[in-house]
């Protein structure tokens, strides 16, 4: 028992993350919980607009506290995030949890160098001193696959290709060995061949460090590939939550079967590509109540849904929202 | 660096060159002559057709232009028909005057608008920004010249705070009075000059502060656990400066062209007032140096801007 709370990372329970649209709050996330473990790569997919980057953000408290709100617990080794104020976060941020963002063309600040914006991560939760913290800054360069660290210390961001940028990124985010990174569609803007080499110095990191990743991703196909873990999003909610193995093999949520269909195969050269009816609706026009992916399978019937959708076990760590899977295997794609 | 810059200088004579072709021809096609208005009506034309003679006014323009071209290589710039002096000695008299005034409207300038513009970046939206804005407004929708007109009456004539010519009282001796004397003429033109310079400065630092603030590096910095104060200095700050530091080598041009109504306005004997007062009187030679030396500074503030950028933006290298 004691192991397995000394295993748990993260625990978020109920989170709501809403914006003010227009002076009204709307949430974004709704009602999410998830549960994340030392040595874990827990993935979050779904479609834009579904709330994904929310999570991660409302994670760090990196929102902007004007015109956003988190309700809900956020909980760090039984330390409650959610109502630190920003000297605390401050402290959380960068030690234990570090983040890395999707664009690494505009993550990194042009007027810096490159090596000061890793010493400056060290500066604020370690007592090094500056010699200890380029020493530091070095050895991640070279960790991060970095061919030239010395050199590359001392450039400037706009004098590095996108990978490399994203692995200093990476450098920065891992620089005090957090338990937790944070990963916020972090190979979206690097092509292919950068993307598999960032995924593997990503999964290296993980196991060297026995951190937890939480993945924010759109690419299914990423998802194969590192996560252990899956909480399929939609529209604010996890519909799905499973192991990488339950929600390939053994889908059960129409928005998880839709999103597995949409993924073009190479058999199939020539077919119509499968597309899933209609988009994500806009936060202030979402529909609060219900399932809210009923509005994009109308061929289900209303009675397949639940009035207030719920978790339902299908399997071990397998959970499903609402009722509407157990019929969906009949009228799928009518 | 230096070859550049080097490099840069040596561009800049075909450009001035051509500028004084320019500026000598445009000059020449003015209507009139130094003598329009000036001289007695009853004097004999053929005396006067004697002088525009002997001051070669009837040459070829070409034949004038190389005329006037060896005599700067001389280091004879001309004579001042209106002040009947050398034009060298005129202009230096002027230019130091002039230079003392732009300096403490740079001054005055950046030290006005740095402060609104951080304030009004820092409150985005709320009562300060407001206030600021309306500043902004109000001094941009009123052209420069009226704004001097308005302060020379309000403070001049009305209040009678400032002085409304010169630049030293007779009564001044000793190098403090005389110093005092100085700043106490130049700090109404100043001021007034000064308002108008601030208006692009607030809003560029406004608008930096509140861009780079959404920018993702600044959200990178904020993962990394850096201080919000902190951040603020080191990332958002410096990165919205840049436009302010790019403009610093404009400034010469801006002082420049509002000295020219200011001083006019101000009866400020500095090298805008004599320009315009070259320019009525048709006094060839002291307009055209004045035109090229401000052809001159503009080519070397354009410089002095990407001298400023290479330096704190290491994106940009002059090569």
């Amino acid at each position: 028992m004691d192991k397995e709370k000394d295993n748990v990372l993260l625990e978020i329970e109920h989170l709501r993350t809403a914006f003010r649209i227009n002076g009204k709050f709307y949430n974004a996330v709704d009602d999410c919980s998830l549960t994340l473990r030392k040595n874990e790569i827990y993935a979050i997919v779904g479609e834009s607009g579904c709330g994904k980057s929310t999570l991660a953000t409302s994670i760090v408290g990196l929102l902007d506290p004007l015109n956003s709100k988190v309700k809900g617990s956020i909980k760090y080794r039984g330390q409650e995030l959610v109502d630190l104020n920003a000297d605390e976060y401050d402290k959380i941020r960068g030690e234990n949890i570090g983040m890395i963002f999707q664009d690494p063309l505009s993550a990194l600040n042009p007027l810096m160098r490159v090596g000061d914006q890793i010493t400056e991560a060290l500066y604020y939760h370690t007592k090094d001193s500056e010699a200890e913290r380029k020493k530091k800054a070095l050895e991640l360069l070279k960790r991060v696959g970095i061919p030239d660290p010395e050199g590359t210390f001392r450039r400037y961001p706009h004098e590095l290709s996108g990978g490399m940028r994203q692995r200093i990124i990476i450098s920065i985010a891992v620089a005090c060995s957090p338990e937790i990174i944070i990963a916020d569609e972090p190979t979206t803007a690097l092509d292919v061949t950068i993307q598999a080499q960032i995924i593997d110095l990503l999964k290296d990191i993980q196991k060297e460090k026995e951190s937890g990743i939480i993945f924010i991703t759109h690419d299914l196909g990423v998802v194969a590939e590192i996560a252990d873990r899956v909480g399929v999003m939609y529209a604010g909610q996890l519909v799905e939550i499973g192991s990488v193995f339950d929600i390939f093999e053994d889908p059960k949520h129409p928005y998880t079967r839709s999103l597995l269909n949409s993924i073009p195969q190479a058999g199939e050269l020539g077919d119509r590509l499968h597309v899933i009816q209609g988009n994500v609706p806009p936060l202030s026009e979402m529909k609060r109540s219900g399932c809210r992916f009923a509005p994009r399978i109308p061929w289900i019937p209303a009675s397949a849904h639940e009035e207030n959708p719920s978790y339902h076990q299908v399997g071990d760590g397998h959970y499903v929202l609402c009722t509407c899977y157990q019929t969906f295997h009949f009228q799928e794609e009518k | 660096m230096w070859k550049t810059i080097l490099r840069r200088i040596l561009l800049m004579i075909p450009q001035i060159i051509i500028l004084s072709l320019l500026v000598f021809f445009v000059a020449k096609l003015m209507p009139g002559d130094p003598f329009s208005g000036k001289i007695n009506p009853n004097t004999d034309p053929k005396t006067i057709e004697a002088l525009k003679h002997q001051l070669g006014l009837y040459d070829p323009p070409l034949v004038q232009y190389g005329h006037w071209v060896q005599n700067i290589f001389r280091g004879d710039f001309g004579q001042s028909y209106t002040y009947n002096r050398p034009v060298l000695g005129l202009i230096g008299e002027r230019a130091a005057n002039t230079f003392w005034l732009g300096l403490l409207t740079a001054v005055l300038t950046y030290t006005v608008a740095i402060p609104l513009g951080l304030i009004a970046g820092k409150n985005e939206g709320k009562w300060p920004d407001r206030v600021i804005a309306f500043y902004n407004f109000v001094v941009n929708s009123v052209p420069p010249f009226a704004i001097y007109l308005i302060f020379l009456i309000l403070f001049s004539f009305i209040l009678k705070i400032f002085p409304s010519t010169g630049t030293v009282s007779a009564s001044a001796h000793g190098f403090v009075q005389i110093f005092f004397s100085r700043i106490y003429h130049m700090i109404l033109p100043a001021i007034a000059m000064m308002l108008s310079g601030t208006t692009a400065i607030v809003q560029y630092l406004r608008s930096g502060i509140i861009d780079n603030t959404k920018e993702d590096y600044v959200r990178t910095a904020r993962a990394k656990g850096v201080p919000e104060k902190v951040i603020f200095r080191k990332h958002i700050l410096r990165n919205a400066f840049l436009p302010i530091a790019s403009s610093l080598g404009g400034t010469i041009t801006g002082l420049l062209s509002g000295a020219i109504v200011a001083e006019s306005i101000f009866s400020y004997p500095g090298m805008g007032q004599l320009f315009l007062q070259s320019v009525n009187s048709r006094d060839y030679s002291v307009m055209i140096t004045l035109t090229l030396l401000f052809g001159i500074l503009t080519l070397l503030g354009n410089l002095l801007s990407d001298i400023i950028m290479s330096i704190v933006d290491p994106r940009i290298r002059i090569q």
